[in-house]
């Protein structure tokens, strides 16, 4: 039953408090949400995609300071809504595995509104690269999140020049911030081998990656504009590319077919789902697979959730913000509403794409419990705590099954406290809640 | 009763303002001296915040980002102070202004996040300590405290000594009552109770030196300010702690850096108006106080296709207050021809950042070299001391 709940908070979000009973088979029923139909989702409003944003930002260029003054802060709205969107996929779902590989792929590719021309694309980001391809191959996920509007303004490589191109001057015009981010951030690590040479040659394969600006029944939002790109062939961790915009489709396929990709991935994966110091075997059985399947996204979700470390009744993290409240949204069942949510997640500080940087949220559970971060989680627990007194009829059953897993101490004070307000407060801080 | 509330409570009758609630243990003498470290995140741009003007090479390596030497604010030799630090650029001739040019790691891979962690944990290689080496050097101060300022305590502080940290513009309260249950929940998980105590304790001081500020009306740009200002005044107070970190992100100018003018020049002024803003906040016990402001690494000479400067290596250390020997811009400068550049584009580095590190501890702090050689900075002969950059204790 303990084993369960900490299943649960590990690969999910918790205990689901609306469903009437906990699956028999934990592991086997989070199994079944490794489904590429798992994230994909149907929504019930139109959606903004990343050619229309696109286009309505080129079309308010044309127009005048005016029009491109509307658009901006339209896309400030929709950056608020596409963070709330979410959160909100992650509290109804009923296949939260799949929503928190979804949200680890998010992190893994960050692009993050703290650049303003972001503002806008993330909903579309997370719609048409993470949860179309996140249950794919790697490498196929690699290209779409690269050749993204988002990802290509967030790193600069939309305007990034070939110096000896058509329209580059001399030593002008290279931008290296997505190349070195894709090595350091997205494939290989910072320990992956690769050095200063390589990051500029890779800058030059990627020129000419751009936005298309050209709203007229194009495709997507990609271009590659030849005019930027630079001529010559290039060199990238030994091997050889030609000029073209397939010289660096290639070199993005061959660095996620590597060791070192295939070894941080791994690494990054049990860094985030089991432990801060996962053991060795969980990170060469990750390698392993992903080398065997060659980046089989299906298959590596498989063998996280059936090692034997998946299976480790420790709670050696502290769930991030995000999964802490989803948790409390849905121990809730239905009482703390979205938009509370994310105004929890606002005073804790992980606002989704909103990350400081491109490396994204921080894994460990040091980042995540300073002592004012704890602080803000009291605060957060208390509200709740409020919220939840005031709502009339709630049923404790699911509690109280919850409550038979929690350990003696917690019981204790749960069983002692006669305050409604401080008895929510205090479940949704207790050690068995917050941690996995 | 809570004992903080019944504390709390009878500062109140007796119309006074709680000051400290810490342990009220006697302690052997506690040094006055406060070292402030601000890291800038992203790779700030040392040769636009201290132009070397005078340097021959200067506007043919910097191109168009050579600034107008008509401009800037003058300081010694080649060297001249970007006009955005205007508000503090008076400290430089009253001696409690300095800077350490062409400053670096040992680590050149120019990696944001792997030089960060060389530069937090005080070795030559990432990961090679998941300490800080301020922490570390807090072992051998038993009395001094150290304090994050912000939501996360920066791996500089982390380690086997416990630090606060302390958000400095909080108005909101936890409430007692939900405290005392808190406390016994998580009795028995020591990392969420030791966070608790520390987060409870620095509260506690920030109330008292924020006064009657009212925090909530503040524009965003103000709160640097006012924040450093409440800073300032915490340190001040007696038993505050002796350490502080800061950090401020945003200095990765990879375009439209901008140059007399700009984006990287208004964040150059919120920094000079963030350290007056600490320095009138610590009032007389400015003339104690180290601040040490240091990137993880410095930017191109030249500048790249997107009117910005991508990653380098040599940068700028300032160091500022009253136990700094101002006036003068340390370091050995290596020169801005082609031929003296780190792989033809960044300045070189020249000094190793640790030996301003190892010289503030040593000096304004009084660590022991013993310690400073073998546990805070493990392997740093390469970094030795440098004798001229702060007034001994």
């Amino acid at each position: 039953m303990k084993q369960n709940a900490i299943l649960l908070n590990r690969f999910g979000f918790g205990v689901d408090f609306a469903s009437v009973s906990t699956p028999a088979d934990v592991e086997g029923w989070l199994t079944s949400h490794i489904d590429p139909q798992a994230t994909f989702v149907r929504g019930h409003q139109p959606e903004l995609t990343s050619r229309d944003a696109v286009a309505r930002v080129v079309a308010a260029q044309k127009e005048g300071k005016m029009a491109r003054k509307e658009v901006r802060k339209s896309f400030a709205v929709q950056s608020v809504a596409d963070a709330k969107a979410t959160l909100s996929r992650a509290i109804h779902s009923k296949t939260p595995f799949a929503e928190r590989w979804v949200q680890f792929w998010l992190n893994h590719f960050t692009v993050s509104t703290v650049r303003k021309e972001v503002q806008g694309l993330t909903g579309a980001f997370e719609r048409e690269v993470v949860r179309t391809h996140a249950f794919g191959t790697f490498s196929e996920l690699l290209l779409h999140a690269t050749r993204h509007p988002a990802m290509l303004l967030y790193l600069d490589n939309a305007r990034s020049v070939g110096p000896r191109s058509q329209a580059g001057r001399k030593n002008r015009g290279l931008n290296e911030n997505l190349a070195r981010e894709i090595l350091e951030l997205h494939t290989v690590g910072p320990q992956g081998g690769y050095d200063q040479t390589d990051v500029e040659q890779f800058a030059r394969l990627l020129t000419g990656w751009t936005v298309n600006r050209d709203a007229s029944g194009a495709e997507n939002a990609f271009l590659f504009r030849a005019r930027s790109h630079e001529p010559g062939k290039k060199k990238v961790l030994g091997v050889w590319y030609q000029e073209g915009e397939k010289g660096g489709v290639r070199c993005l396929r061959d660095l996620a077919g590597l060791d070192q990709t295939a070894a941080f991935i791994a690494s990054k994966l049990a860094r985030h789902f089991v432990s801060d110091f996962p053991s060795k075997q969980l990170v060469a059985a990750l390698t392993q697979c992903f080398r065997k399947t060659k980046g089989d996204l299906q298959a590596l979700a498989r063998t996280l959730v059936h090692h034997p470390d998946a299976q480790l009744a420790t709670r050696a993290k502290v769930r991030s913000p995000f999964e802490w409240v989803v948790g409390m949204a849905q121990a809730s069942q239905g009482t703390l509403s979205v938009d509370d949510a994310f105004r929890a997640l606002r005073q804790l500080n992980q606002v989704p794409f909103n990350a400081p940087s491109p490396k994204g949220w921080a894994e460990d559970t040091a980042s995540w419990i300073g002592p004012e971060a704890t602080l803000d989680r009291l605060d957060v627990a208390e509200r709740f705590g409020r919220l939840m007194s005031r709502s009339v009829g709630r049923s404790n059953e699911n509690l109280s099954g919850w409550l038979d897993t929690a350990s003696e101490n917690t019981r204790a004070i749960l069983g002692a406290v006669d305050n409604p307000i401080h008895r929510w407060a205090l479940f949704v801080l207790s050690p068995e809640f917050q941690r996995r | 009763m809570h004992r903080r509330e019944l504390l709390t409570g009878l500062a109140a009758l007796m119309g006074c303002s709680v000051v400290s609630l810490g342990p009220t243990s006697a302690r052997a003498n506690p040094s006055k001296k406060k070292l402030i470290f601000v890291i800038l995140r992203g790779g700030m741009d040392g040769l636009a915040a201290v132009a070397p003007v005078g340097d021959p090479a200067y506007a043919s390596a910097r191109q168009a980002m050579a600034l107008d030497a008509s401009r800037l604010l003058p300081l010694s030799g080649p060297f001249a102070l970007h006009p955005a630090f205007s508000s503090i650029h008076s400290w430089y001739k009253e001696g409690t202004l300095s800077f350490v040019q062409a400053a670096g790691l040992a680590y050149q891979k120019r990696s944001h996040f792997d030089a960060q962690d060389v530069l937090e944990n005080g070795s030559t290689r990432p990961g090679h300590f998941h300490t800080g080496w301020l922490n570390r050097a807090l072992r051998d101060r038993p009395n001094a405290q150290g304090l994050a300022v912000g939501h996360r305590i920066p791996l500089v502080l982390r380690g086997a000594e416990s630090v606060s940290t302390v958000d400095l513009l909080r108005t909101k309260d936890a409430r007692l009552g939900l405290l005392d249950f808190v406390e016994e929940l998580w009795e028995q998980d020591p990392h969420l109770s030791t966070a608790l105590h520390q987060g409870l304790l620095g509260r506690d001081r920030v109330r008292a030196a924020q006064g009657d500020t009212d925090l909530t009306s503040l524009k965003k740009k103000n709160r640097v300010k006012q924040s450093l200002s409440i800073l300032g005044a915490m340190l001040s107070e007696p038993e505050a702690p002796q350490v502080a970190v800061l950090e401020f992100g945003g200095w990765d100018t990879h375009a439209n850096q901008g140059g007399i003018s700009g984006g990287l020049a208004a964040k150059f002024k919120q920094l000079s108006e963030g350290l007056a803003a600490l320095k009138k906040g610590l009032g007389p016990t400015w003339n104690d106080t180290v601040v040490v402001t240091c990137s993880e690494f410095g930017r191109t000479v030249a500048s790249n296709g997107t009117k910005g400067t991508d990653h380098g290596s040599g940068g700028l250390v300032m160091l500022a207050g009253g136990g700094v020997r101002g006036g003068a811009v340390h370091g050995d400068w290596p020169g801005l021809q082609r031929s003296a550049l780190h792989q033809g584009r960044d300045l070189r580095t020249t000094t190793d950042m640790r030996s301003v590190f190892k010289s503030v501890l040593h000096e304004h702090l009084e660590v022991s070299m013993t310690t400073l050689n073998t546990h805070v900075f493990p392997d740093s002969r390469a970094a030795p001391l440098l004798p001229r950059l702060f007034h001994s204790s």
